[in-house]
């Protein structure tokens, strides 16, 4: 999250989960994602374990404004797989979470892991069906000659049970790691990208999915950039953009053609000279782009910085803010423990 | 009604109400379909005060128990006690309507439109259009798009201020917020179009169909396409010209492929409905853009078209619109770069030489239906052979049978099997069009080559080939051409093409009837029971079981049931099984095949005292040769 220093203060409203310094592999939180009104808020961690927390109410109508979270719901949302012809294992780990937009009173997200998308239903439920036929109020069954008429249950109400179930299973359309999914403002279709491919699904087809990016060269050893996040536009349905681990970012126009690997607009901000090092390349590269709520803007996170880009100037940023400098002159050893490959979110706050 | 001495008829409902609520989806499911039997168990007045209510509650479940329900909710107005109280229906399907669920929201959109029938005028105005306002005002927008299809069925029949209710009600669903409300809309536009009066069509739904057409959203706009296909055929000439066609032309330029594609789509539906004067001004050069659209998948789409638009146009002009606007989009489409374009070309381009008659069809489309035969890709020269029979009609196949042998062939080779397999099936057809001289001289090896091809499915369709060969080409061609070969099959030192050979025998049995079947392949079946490989033998147990009926009963005691009884006792397991499941087969068979005799001459006797008894002194031949079948005697009968 950035800072712009002066005015806001950044402190901690509620810490969910464990702090102690032995945590298990699988509680490691992996993603984490807002609904549209932040009523509800859902981490998925490397176990495959998907946990949502839901605002208290009172703590949203207090003055000033609190956000408290309470547990709402905990489900399994990928089990690990083994890949028989690759002799691989797919890793349950959840590597994005997106929430759909609310049509009736149940929720929707989509939850990724490397391979397969599964679309989720949380429903409440507060009333159970009392009254039986066939068995008197303890639940003993009564004989065939006890029935003089019939009986048609009633329902009640009950506590509040929140159920999750999977709605929809997108498998196999990825042969590289899945690493977005965004959904389209038409609320019908979405796009998951891996790292050479991006894919058009629609919500209600789970067997077919369109291929609209494709960047995979004839021959692999020409590879030199892969795709590192994507996102479609907030407003128009068929514009997204594609970031990549060199550092440019690449906006597509659906309407164009159907399949999408001419960009429509590409930006790139020139390399400052100054700034040049051996691991420049590796630095630039973008773990992670969201558009603004307008449209009009969005931000990209490469290691060091985060990047506000308007989308009508292709060759440079309005604004750049430095995250952590200071670790521009240890670059050296982050290479030498992998942390320099550590990727980054980012994020707009609700007024943009 | 259920009264309280029928203990035991009580029983069973009892079950299935309690069902309804059970942990396993699937007693549930069973229980919602016996949902007439519960009710008329019931009642109707316990139905209605509390099956249901109960019904109305019941939201939480799985999809496929709400769709079963919202589908038996469709006849459920008898057991609620007919058409008066048809209304006590719509509490339950309103809740279905909302739910998320599509396929769910849809069948009760549909259950509710069969029953909007069956309310009267004031129960429809008091019921039911009540009902359409709230979904149609709902806060989800699920219950917005549900909505959308209940104004066409309710509009007809209710009164001058509802109606002017319900068009502002789907004025502000075609302008809601949410594209799924705005895509419903569009899609239910033209059935809404049908039932609204002329003077409120013209007003009101040309502005809301302009609206939709330009909506920013691509999926609402090629929705509006689709509406603009029913609202054109609604209105005259004249006014399609004016209030219809702007936007149309507008949509065959959008900016969004998908649209485009979504009129080349409808085209000919378009054709139809502005009728031929807008076709010939307006169609005909929008189409000549949508064949040379920078989308491949608009030039396919268009592509496909071609035949049928070229039909439609009105016969004074169609000759001359064909050769100077049509001919030169369609000399591009042959050269195209995209294969699916050149492909979706190919199956409908000698559709158009019935239209253009036989010099024009020598002169400008062999050449293409040449280069086609020629092209690369597999799929355009078949779509070009399985459509000769058009051009057979006219200029006969002789020009064409030049070039169409070569490529028969190299199609018979390629390296993909599916693409051998299609071109089996199009050998019949080729075969009854290019007449029996033609095939022996040039096309029987291709058969007899595929009996052996290393692909089991290729082997397979071979087989089915040959019998269909033989159905059209006769007994004496089979006896000539191609059973020695397929006999000879039988001595090959490869076992699955021994197997093969059984196959073919199979299906040849039937065609070629029991006289050939036993004198000339019985032999050869009797050798293969003694073949090497238990595969072989046991598949000879299957056919001879297969084969029964075919044979005439000597065979089968003298030559059949021997060699059965000795592969029973073969070594190995499955010849055994197979062996033994013959035998009891065959005596089955005979048995049953006798019994179905003495039926059929029963049945005869009983007709004809009938008929002498009426004074119809005519005897009834019946003509009792062994080739007749037990099924011409019967019908004889």
């Amino acid at each position: 999250m950035t800072g712009n220093g002066g005015e806001l203060t950044w402190c901690f409203s509620q810490v969910k989960g464990a702090i102690e310094e032995d945590v298990a592999d699988a509680d490691i939180i992996s993603c984490v994602e807002f609904n549209s009104d932040g009523d509800l808020l859902a981490t998925g961690d490397k176990g495959g374990r998907v946990v949502i927390f839901q605002r208290d109410v009172a703590s949203k109508n207090s003055v000033p404004s609190r956000a408290e979270y309470n547990v709402y719901s905990t489900f399994q949302s990928h089990e690990p797989e083994f890949d028989y012809l690759k002799s691989l294992e797919i890793e349950e780990k959840i590597n994005k979470i997106r929430w759909l937009r609310q049509t009736n009173r149940n929720h929707f997200l989509l939850s990724t892991n490397d391979k397969t998308i599964k679309l989720w239903k949380v429903a409440e439920r507060n009333k159970r069906p009392e009254g039986y036929n066939l068995k008197d109020e303890m639940g003993q069954f009564r004989g065939r000659s006890a029935i003089t008429s019939l009986r048609v249950p009633v329902f009640q109400p009950m506590e509040l049970m929140v159920e999750a179930s999977p709605k929809r299973v997108f498998a196999n359309a990825h042969t590289y790691h899945i690493n977005s999914i965004s959904v389209n403002s038409d609320l019908e279709t979405y796009l998951s990208a891996d790292d050479l491919r991006i894919n058009l699904w629609n919500l209600e087809i789970t067997d077919q999915s369109f291929n609209i990016v494709d960047i995979k060269p004839a021959n692999m050893e020409e590879l030199t950039e892969v795709i590192t996040a994507a996102e479609f536009h907030p407003k128009e349905c068929n514009m997204f953009v594609y970031s990549s681990s060199k550092g440019s970012i690449r906006l597509c126009d659906m309407r164009e053609q159907a399949l999408c690997d001419k960009h429509a607009k590409l930006f790139e901000e020139p390399e400052d000279p100054t700034n040049r090092s051996f691991f420049s390349e590796i630095i630039s590269s973008i773990s992670d782009v969201k558009f603004s709520h307008s449209g009009r803007y969005m931000i990209t996170r490469d290691y060091l910085s985060v990047k506000v880009w308007d989308l009508n100037m292709e060759n440079r940023p309005v604004e750049t803010y430095q995250v952590h400098e200071y670790l521009r002159n240890k670059l050296c050893s982050l290479y030498e423990n992998d942390c320099i490959f550590d990727k980054f979110e980012c994020s707009w706050s609700g007024d943009d | 009604m259920a009264t309280s001495d029928a203990d035991d008829s009580l029983y069973p409902i009892a079950v299935l109400i309690d069902e309804l609520r059970n942990e396993d989806v699937q007693l549930r499911l069973n229980s919602i379909k016996k949902l007439g039997t519960i009710a008329l168990a019931l009642g109707v007045e316990r139905t209605r005060a509390e099956l249901i209510p109960f019904l109305t509650d019941t939201i939480y479940d799985e999809d496929e128990v709400l769709l079963a329900l919202a589908e038996q909710l469709g006849s459920f107005t008898p057991l609620v006690g007919g058409p008066e109280h048809v209304h006590c229906l719509l509490p339950p399907l309103e809740s279905l309507a909302t739910v998320e669920e599509t396929v769910v929201r849809d069948k009760a959109v549909e259950s509710l439109r069969i029953i909007a029938d069956q309310h009267s005028q004031g129960d429809l105005e008091n019921y039911f259009v009540p009902l359409v306002k709230r979904l149609a005002s709902g806060d989800w927008f699920t219950s917005r798009t549900s909505a959308c299809g209940l104004f066409s069925v309710c509009y007809k029949r209710v009164s001058t201020n509802v109606k002017a209710e319900l068009r502002q009600n789907f004025r502000n669903l075609c302008a809601d917020d949410t594209p799924m409300v705005r895509r419903a809309a569009a899609g239910k536009l033209g059935e809404f179009a049908k039932v609204v009066e002329s003077e409120c069509l013209k007003s009101d739904l040309i502005q809301l169909f302009n609206l939709l057409a330009q909506d920013e959203q691509d999926s609402v706009r090629l929705l509006a396409v689709e509406a603009s296909v029913s609202i054109a055929s609604l209105l005259p000439s004249e006014d399609t010209e004016q209030l219809v066609m702007p936007t149309l032309r507008q949509a065959a330029e959008d900016k969004s492929w998908r649209v485009r594609y979504m009129v080349a789509d409808k085209f000919t539906e378009l054709q139809s409905a502005v009728g031929p004067e807008i076709t010939k001004n307006d169609l005909v050069p929008a189409f000549q853009s949508l064949l040379k659209d920078c989308e491949a998948e608009v030039r396919a789409a268009s592509a496909h078209k071609v035949k049928d638009f070229c039909q439609t146009l009105s016969p004074d002009v169609r000759e001359q619109i064909i050769m100077s606007s049509m001919l030169p989009c369609v000399k591009d489409l042959v050269a195209d770069a995209n294969q699916h374009v050149k492909s979706a070309l190919a199956s409908v381009i000698m559709g158009l030489s019935p239209i253009l008659g036989k010099d024009n069809t020598i002169e400008h489309l062999l050449p293409l239906f040449l280069t086609q035969l020629k092209d690369e890709c597999p799929e355009v020269r078949l779509n070009i052979i399985s459509n000769l029979d058009c051009v057979n009609e006219v200029i006969g196949i002789k020009q064409l049978s030049q070039s169409l042998l070569p490529a028969i062939v190299e199609l018979a080779e390629d390296t993909k099997w599916r693409v051998r397999l299609a071109i089996i099936e199009y050998m019949p057809l080729l075969a009854g069009q290019l007449g029996v001289e033609f095939f022996d001289e040039k096309l029987n090896s291709l058969c007899m080559t595929w009996l052996v091809d290393h692909v089991y499915a290729i082997r397979e369709a071979a087989t089915l080939n040959l019998k269909k060969l033989v159905e059209k080409f006769g007994k004496d061609w089979a006896q000539q051409t191609v059973i020695p070969k397929v006999l000879q099959m039988s001595r090959d030192q490869n076992y699955l093409h021994r197997l093969t050979c059984l196959f073919c025998i199979n299906l040849l049995a039937e065609p070629l009837g029991q006289d050939l079947t036993t004198k000339l392949m019985l032999p050869t079946i009797i050798t293969m029971g003694s073949d090497p490989v238990a595969n072989v033998r046991f598949n000879v147990a299957k056919t001879l079981q297969k084969l029964a009926p075919q044979l005439d009963q000597s065979s089968i005691q003298t030559q059949v049931k021997p060699l059965l009884e000795k592969l029973k006792a073969d070594s190995d397991m499955d010849v055994q099984y197979y062996a033994s499941e013959a035998l009891e087969g065959d005596i089955d068979g005979i048995r049953d095949g006798n019994v179905e005799i003495v039926i059929a001459l029963v049945r005869l006797c009983a007709q004809i005292r009938w008929l002498s008894q009426l004074g119809c002194g005519e005897a009834i031949l019946i003509n009792l040769s062994p080739g007749n079948t037990l099924a011409s005697i019967s019908s004889q009968a």
